[in-house]
């Protein structure tokens, strides 16, 4: 019968074919056979552990991970493309439907130039005053360095950390504790170093803390410790006085003294103010200049904490991207 | 199939750099692309490649993140460690199993993590991160998880024939 044959027949071919399969294709792999599984998890849980304190004693003593410096300096070259493909398609997204909004942008940052450069006329020849008047008292010129400007390459790789890695490592001279901050607003600080690029905590974080001051005009208001919260742009502006006179709308920017941060850059507006009565303190909320981490393509990083990097001259981009931005909802 | 993975893993990393955090606009979490990619191996071989990519998958994420090292190493070691038992031991791996295995051991991931590192914004963000990040990698994993195949990947396991 044609049908019996063709079953048996089938039958035979399924089992050969499923015999050859195995044979040609075997699972990949190290082979349980060959290494055993538990003690080569428990080796290398052991190496992670040991590995996770020498790098938390590392940080801590300012020093580069040099085990991490490998995967870091390999990983460098596809960030910066992702990056520069992910900006190049933001930018046409923005070019071909943001034509009503950029034109508006437009006219606003033209008004903003003439603005600025107005003031810009007015505070060069303060600047001018003042170091004749430096002279004058016998006050040491102090040295100007110029930032240094990094490519943005990693927007918050992982929710848990807010952290962003800039094209720039030790061989930039860039090490842990390098004050990171757009020309507008202070971003954070760098707090690992590879070889080429480095890992900044952003303002935003939970662990990042820094001393500030609020101004109202030019008047100095209070002063305080500004938290990040994890939540987007919202910032906590902790241990203020009940007596401080702080207000919506006053600005925050930092305040230089814990030595770290330079005095005067900006941070963000207060948007609420909160009394807390049983413990007689104040504490307001605080909305960043900046939208971190999604407006962040370049950034300017300065490497010591005198006042006087950042009014410098920033030195040119590694390498033009778009203007495109992401933005959050 | 180890070009396929160093390819995959680099992929991953660029991907896991610049278009994981807008992907979080949606269910309110980020997917992990190198843990996929680790785990979809893991899956598709047996536990000791498992826990051995797991480690390298480990200094890949935190080479991207320079923070909590020691608990990525650790979480992602065991991870890998669990996505090769699963279908060297149960099941055979097909695509859906790949699925419900990433789904499983990122979650197993997470809870490893919280173990060395207590969540920072309460319970429940990180319960929505952790179930919707690891729905993210889940759905990931089917492109994934074909990559590796179409890379010599995978095959019938011996242990259960």
């Amino acid at each position: 019968m044609r049908w019996g044959r063709s079953r048996k027949q089938a039958r035979l071919e399924l089992l050969n074919r499923s015999d050859f399969r195995k044979r040609s294709r075997s699972r990949i792999g190290i082979g349980e056979g060959d290494i055993p599984p538990f003690p080569l998890l428990g080796a290398l849980l052991v190496l992670g552990i040991v590995l996770g304190v020498l790098h938390n004693r590392w940080n801590h003593a300012g020093h580069p991970d040099p085990v991490l410096a490998v995967p870091s300096a390999t990983l460098v070259p596809a960030q910066i493309g992702a990056a520069r493909v992910q900006n190049a398609a933001v930018f046409s997204w923005d070019s071909l439907f943001g034509a009503r909004r950029l034109k508006e942008e437009n006219l606003r940052l033209k008004a903003e130039i003439d603005r600025l450069t107005q003031e810009n006329e007015s505070l060069t020849v303060k600047a001018l005053e003042a170091d004749r008047l430096r002279e004058a008292i016998g006050f040491r010129r102090k040295s100007v360095q110029t930032p240094i400007a990094a490519e943005v390459i990693a927007w918050l790789p992982f929710a848990s950390v807010d952290t962003i890695t800039v094209a720039r490592g030790t061989r930039d001279g860039i090490r842990p504790g390098t004050i990171v901050r757009t020309p507008s607003s202070l971003v954070g600080r760098v707090t690992e170093s590879g070889l080429l690029s480095s890992q900044t905590l952003l303002l935003t974080d939970v662990s990042s803390e820094v001393g500030a001051l609020v101004r109202r005009g030019a008047k100095m208001q209070a002063i305080g410790i500004v938290q990040g919260t994890g939540r987007g742009q919202e910032l906590n502006l902790k241990h203020l006085l009940p007596e401080n006179d702080v207000k919506p709308g006053d600005k925050v920017y930092t305040s230089g003294f814990g030595g770290i941060v330079p005095p005067d850059i900006p941070i963000g507006i207060i948007s609420s103010v909160t009394e807390d009565k049983a413990h007689f303190l104040k504490t307001a909320k605080v909305t960043t200049l900046t939208n971190l981490p999604g407006d962040l393509r370049e950034v300017y990083l300065v490497r010591s904490n005198r006042a006087e990097d950042i009014f410098a001259e920033p030195s040119p981009a590694p390498s033009p991207s778009p203007a495109g931005s992401l933005r959050r909802p | 199939p180890l070009g396929t993975l160093i390819l995959l893993f680099l992929a991953g990393s660029a991907a896991q750099s610049t278009i994981a955090y807008p992907l979080h606009y949606f269910l309110g979490a980020q997917p992990d692309f190198i843990l996929t990619i680790l785990l979809c191996a893991g899956l598709l071989s047996d536990a000791a490649t498992g826990c051995v990519l797991g480690f390298i998958g480990g200094l890949l994420s935190s080479a991207l993140v320079g923070q909590t090292v020691g608990t990525l190493l650790v979480s992602r070691t065991v991870a890998g460690f669990m996505a090769g038992r699963f279908t060297a031991r149960i099941f055979e791996a097909n695509t859906l199993v790949v699925m419900l295995g990433v789904l499983l051991t990122s979650l197993a991931a997470s809870v490893l993590q919280i173990l060395a590192a207590p969540p920072r914004f309460g319970l429940a963000f990180w319960l929505q991160a952790t179930v919707g990040g690891a729905i993210w990698n889940a759905l990931i994993s089917i492109p994934i998880g074909g990559l590796l195949r179409q890379g010599g990947w995978g095959g019938p396991n011996p242990r259960l024939r």
